[in-house]
């Protein structure tokens, strides 16, 4: 019995974004390689893991995605590869002792045809990871080979994780094969002109070729072009013409599912279709639904001192996307004057902490004309961590010029609290809710002032971070009610309060004065105006979201 | 306070040409994808898995490629180049769903060819279980597993 050539030594979650309980739980498992082997064998699997993170849409939903390595020990290097095979190639007649029993020319049939013992590598994936939701086995070999079925394998040879890909777009999202012929193109295959059959279940096919009805409807490139895309003209061959438009055009291109006509696939070309290919964008959406469970809530949204109202005065503006958070605390220095300071906080550990440098920055005025991104200058202040126990829970930990404290914080409610995910929509224009990070359109013109936005229902709370006369931080706030289909309008105020390190802090020293006020009308979900009057001064920005990491964050 | 983790249960079948039988069952703590967003329709082709409540509501379901596979996919000799397909020789293996163990899933139902060798005829129901049952099924019988290696005497 296999298991007797080898054991397993450990495992480790190399891609750890929470609970296997709440994430989707990929487990890579080693064959073929020798105790010797095993540093190999992690730089093997990290090698794969880049090529996974890298495949759109999987960058997108990588918060939402575990991965474990289990280490497995075999005898031998490598896996079996008999001499003769059915399709006439010649092998070197190698005989591996390895735990899953990997074989080339699996069946005698395909030398490239690279099979192990999927029964027993499921149960050690769920013995070592009882979450498992998709094994995969990459096998020491620089032989080029793989296959599906219920677990994915692939060598180490070059370009061999596109199998373990287009496998994974099979067992894991129930994705047809996109290609328009059984055994291949020219062989003069019989049995494969016309579908005639029913409609297919999996999402990436069809029979249905009307634009109202049709599986993929929502990613079509055009309203108004005709369906179908392309007719085969001769269906006892595959359609030999090229693309009549862009490769990521999606419309209904007939010869799909091992059939020249009579079915049909979404884009010209597909990883589903051949390998090294993109994912189409329909089978992209169906891989960004299948996956959305497993997205954690974004921490998206306003904070402050928990108890809420406790410390009411100050508050910490987080945009979350993906493994990133970008923070703005606003609070007051040393004087009791507004004061804002900013930090790019990375994932560190667990899903849930977040920690990263703490800047205080100077810039031109906020009615400087132009604003002269250049004359930004950020100087580091300390560090900032933070540490979310729950959706709505949560602490500050800093140390910002020698003074060190800790906050409990929690979301500030003020009306029905918005749920964020990041990557569900790669299109921001469609949000309805704006609560995000927004800065001067085009991204990057005016880089170094932003806008908060908490978007409650029908109320928004804006934090305005820039800078005052003199260059140093300020930062203003106005809640703006909903006073037109897409207008929303308030005074806006200037604050002063305590330090941000005293202690107590006392809400009841903050001093609220109106100086003006602020509108925002949204032409969509990524593009509004904000005009504001300050000590008499109007003046009107074009504003989108800052994106940090696409696609950015949503919430609904 | 923290809520009860989501619960789903992973069932194995063993399956030899079109006969389809159920190994085990177990319920774990994690998170099942998403129900496709396209309703099963009648006259549909295809594999796929539903979970229905008492009063036959569907309340999951899930498409699955070829669980029991005729034929597999070969790959080129060279990288990069086209697929293509081989008959299998034996018709035998094993395969796994998940489904949502929610407190109103009812009736597991898996749906697919009668001869898995027609892909294109109209999916019937090949499988139908009480989910009372699979809650109460205990996994199926795994091979051994080594966690060590060999000992040597000296």
């Amino acid at each position: 019995m296999s298991s007797a050539d080898g054991y397993v030594s450990g495992k480790q979650k190399i891609v750890d974004h929470g609970p296997d309980a709440s994430r989707y739980n990929v487990v890579i498992l080693g064959e073929g390689y020798r105790a010797a082997e095993l540093a190999k064998y992690h730089a093997d699997v990290q090698a794969f893991v880049d090529v996974f993170k890298q495949t759109a849409p999987y960058g997108d939903l990588w918060c939402g995605i575990n991965v474990h390595r289990v280490d497995v020990v075999s005898t031998d290097s490598g896996a079996d590869d008999p001499v003769a095979c059915g399709d006439g190639t010649a092998g070197s007649g190698a005989v591996a002792r390895t735990y899953f029993d990997a074989t080339f020319c699996s069946g005698n049939a395909i030398r490239r045809l690279l099979t192990c013992d999927s029964a027993s590598v499921l149960a050690v994936a769920h013995a070592q990871v009882p979450a498992t939701h998709l094994a995969l086995v990459v096998v020491n070999s620089p032989l080029y080979g793989g296959s599906g079925g219920p677990v994915a394998t692939f060598s180490t040879a070059a370009g061999a994780a596109e199998i373990a890909l287009h496998e994974m777009g099979h067992s894991a999202f129930g994705l047809a094969d996109e290609y328009e012929y059984y055994a291949g193109c020219g062989t003069g295959e019989a049995g494969h002109d016309v579908y005639a059959g029913g409609e297919p279940i999996e999402p990436n096919v069809t029979r249905n070729t009307a634009r109202a009805t049709l599986k993929w409807k929502s990613v079509l490139s055009s309203p108004i072009d005709p369906l179908p895309t392309t007719a085969n003209p001769n269906c006892a061959q595959c359609d030999p013409r090229g693309n009549p438009n862009a490769p990521e055009y999606v419309g209904a291109y007939e010869g799909a599912r091992y059939m020249h006509c009579g079915c049909y696939r979404p884009s010209y070309d597909c990883r589903m279709r051949n390998l090294g290919q993109p994912f189409c964008l329909a089978c992209q959406k169906v891989i960004r639904d299948a996956l959305a469970p497993y997205l954690p809530i974004a921490w998206q949204g306003l904070w402050w001192k928990s108890p809420a109202g406790s410390e009411s005065g100050w508050g910490m503006n987080v945009a979350h996307q993906g493994d990133i958070i970008f923070a703005t605390w606003f609070t007051y220095d040393a004087t009791g004057k507004a004061w804002w300071l900013s930090m790019t906080a990375p994932l560190v550990s667990g899903g849930n902490k977040f920690t990263g440098t703490l800047y205080a920055t100077h810039g031109p005025p906020f009615n400087a004309v132009p604003f002269d991104p250049g004359l930004v200058v950020a100087t580091a202040v300390g560090t900032g961590t933070l540490t979310f126990t729950d959706t709505n829970n949560g602490s500050f930990a800093y140390t910002v010029n020698g003074t060190s404290q800790v906050k409990a914080i929690t979301r500030q409610v003020f009306g029905p609290l918005p749920t964020c995910r990041f990557g569900t929509i790669a299109d921001l224009a469609t949000a309805t809710n704006y609560q995000d990070l927004w800065w001067n359109a085009p991204p990057g013109s005016e880089s170094g002032w932003g806008l908060n936005i908490t978007h409650q229902g029908t109320t928004l709370f804006i934090t305005w971070f820039t800078y005052d006369v003199d260059g140093t931080p300020l930062w203003l706030s106005a809640t703006a009610q909903k006073t037109g289909v897409s207008t929303y309008s308030g005074a806006l105020y200037r604050t002063t309060g305590p330090a941000f390190s005293a202690t107590p802090w006392n809400p009841a020293s903050v001093t609220v004065t109106q100086v003006g006020t602020a509108t925002l009308t949204f032409a969509n979900g990524n593009q509004a105006s904000f005009g504001y009057t300050v000590n008499g001064i109007n003046q009107t920005k074009q504003i989108t979201r800052q994106i940090f990491n696409a696609p950015g964050t949503v919430c609904r | 306070m923290a809520s009860n983790p989501p619960q789903a249960i992973r069932l194995t079948f063993s399956y030899q040409g079109s006969q389809i039988g159920l190994l085990g069952a177990e319920t774990i703590a994690m998170t099942v994808p998403a129900s496709s967003p396209l309703a099963p329709q009648p006259g549909q082709t295809g594999y796929w898995l539903e979970v229905h409540d008492a009063a036959g509501r569907l309340l999951y379901h899930r498409p699955l490629h070829n669980p029991i596979a005729i034929d597999v996919e070969a790959f080129s000799q060279t990288p990069g180049a086209s697929i293509a397909r081989v008959p299998r020789a034996a018709s035998e293996g094993r395969f796994n769903v998940l489904i949502p163990d929610t407190g109103d899933a009812r009736w597991f139902t898996l749906r697919g060819p009668a001869d898995p060798t027609r892909s294109d005829e109209p999916a019937q129901e090949l499988l139908r279980i009480d989910v009372d049952t699979l809650r109460r099924s205990k996994p199926p019988p795994a091979p051994p597993i080594s966690t060590g290696p060999p000992r040597t005497t000296g």
